[in-house]
C-alpha cells in the first residue's frame, strides 16, 4: 500500500501529479491536460438549470476537495477489506477490480479468472490502463458527444484515478460476472474520487458485469466525499452485456454517475441500477442504439430516506432503425427524501420502426417525501412505437388493508409492499449471483438498518 | 348441527358511514361457534360494507353501535389486531399486490397470526396439505398476490389463506362467484373444514346464490336490505328467494312493518 497523495484541490497541479505518480506515458498526460483545459472553459451547471434542479450541487466545495491518487497493486489475493459480503454471494468471478481508498492509503488491484484469461479477456486497473490497454483508453476518450461539453465528464477525463478496463474479444461467452468494486474506508473524508469503468465487448460475446460503489461511512464526519464516476460500455455487433450497478455509499458521499451504453448492430444490453446510498445520488444513463437491431433494457430501483436526494436522468437514443429500448425505473422515498426522474426518448429521423418504452413509478412513503417524474420526447421518425408513463403516489391503502386483514401490522405490511414494488424490477436481473446480495441490501434499507 | 351457545360475534345496532354517506343503518347479528349464517340481499344493499366494517377498514366509520368479538368490544380496534384475534375476511374483490409472492406473504401472515415463526418444514407441510385439498397448483406460491389470477383462482387463494390462518370467524364475501362447478365443490369443502371442534369457527357467508348453500349448509339465512337485516329464517328462506326473488320479502316486511305502525314508505 502506498501513502495516498492528497492534493490541495482539484487543480491542474492535481492532474500533473496524478499522471506522474501513476507513471503514465506522455500521450495520456496530454489527454488529461487537454480535458482539463476544456474543463476550465466550461461553466459549472447551476441548481437553477432545468436538468440540475434536483441535484444539490451546493453541497460541493471544489476548492476543498482533493483528488486522491491510487496505486496499482498486482496479484493480491482476495481482499479482507472488501466488505458487504459481496464475495460471499458471488461464488465465481470472471474477474475483479477492487479500488480501495482510506485517508492514508489507496490501491487498485485486479484478479482475473483462468477461464477469462484463457479466452483472451483483458482486465486491468486504471493506473495500469495507459500502459496495458492504451488503444482502449484512447478510443473511449471522446467516444461520447457530451464529453467535450460536460463539466463533470471533463473533470473525470482529467482526473480519473481508479476503476478499471475490461476488454472482451469477439465470440466469448462467460457466465461468471466481472466485478468492479469501489470501496471507501470510514476515515476517507474530504476527498474526490474519479472511478472510471470501461467495458468493451467484442462481436457476439456475452458477459456480465457488476459494479459496486460502497463506503463504510463515518457517523462523526459530516464532510462530503465526492465520487464522480464515468462508466462506458460498448457492445459490438451481436454482443450481449448484462450490467448491474449498486450504489451503496454512506450518507457523506456526493455521488455522480455517468453511464454510456453504446450498442452496435443487434447488440443488447440489460442494465440495472440499484441506488441506495449517498447524500446525493445523481445518475445519468445514456443508451445509444447506434445500429440496426440494437436493443436495451434499462432498469432502476432506488430507495432514499431523510436527507437523501436522488436524481436519475435516462436518455434512450434511437439512431438506427429497428431498435428497441425499454426503461423501467422505480423510486421509493421515505420521510423527507426527494427524487427526480427525467426520462428522455430521442428517436432520430432514420430510426424508423423503433420501439421505445419508458415507465417510471414513484412511491411516496413519507408524508413529506417529494418525487417528480418528467418525460421528454423528441421523435423525428414517423413510423415508430413509443410509450411512456409515470406514476407518483403513496402506498395503496387497499393493499395495506388487505395485508392488515391477514394480521400483518402496518410496518410489516408497508415493508412487504415496498419490497414488492422493487421486486417486479429486481426479478428481471439476469446476474443470479448478486440477487441475494441486492435483496439483502434493499431489505436492510427498507427496515432502516442502513 | 345443534345450536352452540358460545358466542363468537355480536353486532349491535351498527351504523356505518363511507365518505360521509350512511350505508349501514342498524345491523344486529349474533353468530355462535360452529354456526353458518348466510347473508343475502340485492346489489348495493350493503353486504360488503358490513364485511369491511367488521374487519375495521379505516374508510368505514362506525357512527353508532358496537361490534363484540368473543365478548370483547372491538369497535375501535385496528384491522390487524382484529385479524390476530381470529377475525378474517375473504374478499369479494381481492386486491393485487405485485412483487409480493404468495408464499412470502403467507409465511408472514401465519407468523403474525400465531405470534411466532413456524419452522419452514412444518409450514411447507401444512401448506402442501391445504393446497392439495383446495386443488391449488404449486406454481401459485411463487406468483404475486392476486396478480394476474383469474376470478375463480383468486377465490381459491382466499380460502387457502383462511385455511392456513385458522380463524374463529370467517366472513366470506361472495366467495362462490366466479367459481366453476367443480371448484365450487372443492372450495365449499374447504370452507366446511374451517369449522373444527378446536377452531369453533363461525361463518358469515355472503352470497347471491343457493348453489353454495347446498354444500355449506346454513343454520340461518338473513336478508339484507338498505343497510340492515330485514328478515331472518332457516335454510328454507334461501330456497324461497331463489324461486321468488327479493320482491316478496320487501313487500312482506313492508306490510309487517306497516302493521306494526312503522314507517318504511321511503324505501324503494
Ligand atoms: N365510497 C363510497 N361512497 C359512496 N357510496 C359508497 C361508497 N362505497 C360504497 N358505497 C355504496 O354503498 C352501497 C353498498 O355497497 P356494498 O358494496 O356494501 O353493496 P353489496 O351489498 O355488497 O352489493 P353487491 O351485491 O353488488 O356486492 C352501494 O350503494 C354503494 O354504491
Ligand atoms: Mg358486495
Amino acid at each position: 500500500m502506498s501513502k495516498s497523495l492528497i492534493l490541495n484541490s482539484i487543480t491542474k497541479e492535481g492532474v500533473d501529479i496524478l499522471a506522474t505518480q501513476q507513471g503514465e506515458p506522455a500521450w495520456s498526460k496530454e489527454l488529461r491536460t487537454r480535458a482539463w483545459e476544456t474543463y476550465l472553459k466550461k461553466p459549472f451547471p447551476k441548481e437553477s438549470d432545468p436538468g440540475w434542479k434536483k441535484t444539490k450541487l451546493s453541497l460541493l466545495d471544489f476548492s476543498r476537495l482533493s483528488a486522491k491518487s491510487f496505486e496499482a497493486q498486482k496479484d493480491k489475493s482476495a481482499d479482507p477489506l472488501l466488505t458487504d459480503n459481496l464475495l460471499d454471494h458471488i461464488a465465481k468471478l470472471g474477474g475483479l477490480v477492487f479500488s480501495y481508498q482510506s485517508q492514508d492509503s489507496s490501491f487498485c488491484q485486479v484478479k482475473l479468472s483462468q477461464e477469462a484469461s484463457a479466452k483472451g479477456v483483458k482486465l486491468v486497473t486504471i493506473p495500469q490502463a495507459s500502459q496495458e490497454t492504451p488503444e482502449i483508453l484512447k478510443r473511449f476518450e471522446t467516444s461520447e458527444p457530451e464529453s467535450e461539453n460536460d463539466k463533470f465528464i471533463l473533470m473525470s477525463r482529467a482526473l480519473f484515478n481508479c476503476g478499471g478496463v475490461l476488454s472482451v474479444p469477439d465470440n466469448v461467452e462467460i457466465e461468471d460476472p466481472f466485478v468492479f468494486v469501489t470501496n471507501l474506508a470510514a476515515d476517507c473524508v474530504d476527498g474526490a474520487l474519479f472511478p472510471r469503468i470501461i467495458v468493451s465487448v467484442g462481436k457476439n460475446s456475452r458477459i456480465k458485469v457488476v459494479n459496486l460503489f460502497t463506503s463504510a461511512g463515518s457517523k462523526e464526519s459530516s464532510q462530503i466525499v465526492f465520487s464522480n464516476a464515468l462508466t462506458q460500455i460498448q457492445a459490438e455487433d451481436g454482443a450481449y452485456v448484462s450490467y448491474v450497478e449498486v450504489q451503496n455509499y454512506a450518507d457523506n458521499v456526493f455521488s455522480l454517475n455517468r453511464q454510456f451504453n453504446n450498442l452496435k448492430r443487434d447488440a443488447r444490453i440489460y442494465s440495472l441500477s440499484v441506488g441506495l446510498g449517498g447524500k446525493q445520488l445523481r445518475s445519468d444513463i445514456t443508451t445509444e442504439m447506434a445500429h440496426t437491431g440494437a436493443s436495451a433494457s434499462i432498469m432502476g430501483v432506488a430507495l432514499a430516506s431523510s436527507g437523501q436526494s436522488v436524481h436519475y436522468n435516462t436518455i434512450q437514443e434511437h439512431v438506427a432503425p429497428h431498435t428497441t429500448s425499454n426503461i423501467d425505473f422505480r423510486i421509493a422515498l421515505k420521510n423527507h427524501a426527494v427524487s427526480c426522474y427525467h426520462g428522455n426518448i430521442k428517436i432520430s429521423k432514420d430510426a424508423q420502426q423503433s420501439d421505445a418504452v419508458q415507465s417510471s413509478k414513484n412511491l411516496l412513503l413519507g408524508e413529506d417525501a417529494k418525487a417528480e417524474a418528467v418525460p421528454n420526447l423528441e421523435i423525428l421518425a414517423n413510423d415508430v412505437k413509443c410509450s411512456h408513463g409515470a406514476t407518483v403516489g403513496p402506498v395503496d391503502r387497499e393493499q395495506i388493508f388487505y395485508l392488515n386483514s391477514r394480521g400483518l401490522d402496518k410496518t410489516t405490511a408497508e415493508e412487504l409492499i415496498i419490497t414488492g414494488f422493487f421486486n417486479t424490477v429486481l426479478a428481471t436481473n439476469p446476474i443470479a449471483g448478486v440477487d441475494a446480495f441486492i435483496q439483502e441490501l434493499v431489505a436492510k434499507k427498507v427496515q432502516d438498518q442502513i | 348441527m345443534a345450536a352452540k351457545t358460545k358466542e363468537i360475534l355480536r353486532v349491535e345496532d351498527l351504523h356505518v358511514e363511507v365518505d360521509g354517506k350512511s350505508i349501514l343503518k342498524g345491523v344486529n347479528l349474533t353468530i355462535n361457534a360452529g354456526e353458518v349464517h348466510a347473508l343475502m340481499g340485492r346489489n348495493g344493499s350493503g353486504k360488503s360494507t358490513l364485511s369491511y366494517a367488521l374487519m375495521g377498514h379505516p374508510k368505514y366509520t362506525v357512527t353508532e353501535g358496537k361490534i363484540f368479538f368473543h365478548g370483547t368490544d372491538i369497535t375501535e380496534m385496528t384491522v390487524d389486531e382484529r385479524a390476530r384475534l381470529g377475525l378474517s375476511l375473504a374478499f369479494q374483490y381481492p386486491v393485487a399486490i405485485p412483487g409480493v409472492s404468495v408464499s412470502n406473504f403467507l409465511r408472514a401472515a401465519v407468523k403474525a397470526k400465531r405470534g411466532k415463526d413456524v419452522p419452514v418444514k412444518e409450514f411447507r407441510a401444512e401448506l402442501k396439505k391445504v393446497m392439495g385439498e383446495l386443488g391449488v397448483p404449486n406454481e401459485f406460491l411463487s406468483r404475486y398476490i392476486n396478480d394476474g389470477f383469474s376470478g375463480g383462482e383468486k377465490k381459491r387463494l382466499e380460502i387457502m389463506q383462511l385455511s392456513m390462518l385458522k380463524p374463529s370467524l370467517a366472513v366470506l364475501d361472495e366467495t362462490d362467484s366466479g367459481l366453476d362447478i367443480d371448484a365450487l365443490k372443492t372450495v365449499s369443502e374447504g370452507i366446511n373444514r374451517l369449522i373444527t371442534p378446536e377452531s369453533e369457527c363461525g361463518i358469515l357467508l355472503i352470497t347471491h346464490y343457493q348453489r353454495i348453500l347446498n354444500y355449506v349448509k346454513p343454520e340461518f339465512v338473513h336478508i339484507f336490505e338498505d343497510g340492515k337485516i330485514i328478515k331472518t329464517g332457516g335454510s328454507d328462506l334461501s330456497l324461497k328467494l331463489e324461486e321468488q326473488g327479493y320482491e316478496w320479502v320487501s313487500g312482506s316486511v313492508q306490510s309487517e312493518a306497516q302493521n306494526a305502525g312503522l314507517d318504511l314508505a321511503s324505501k324503494s
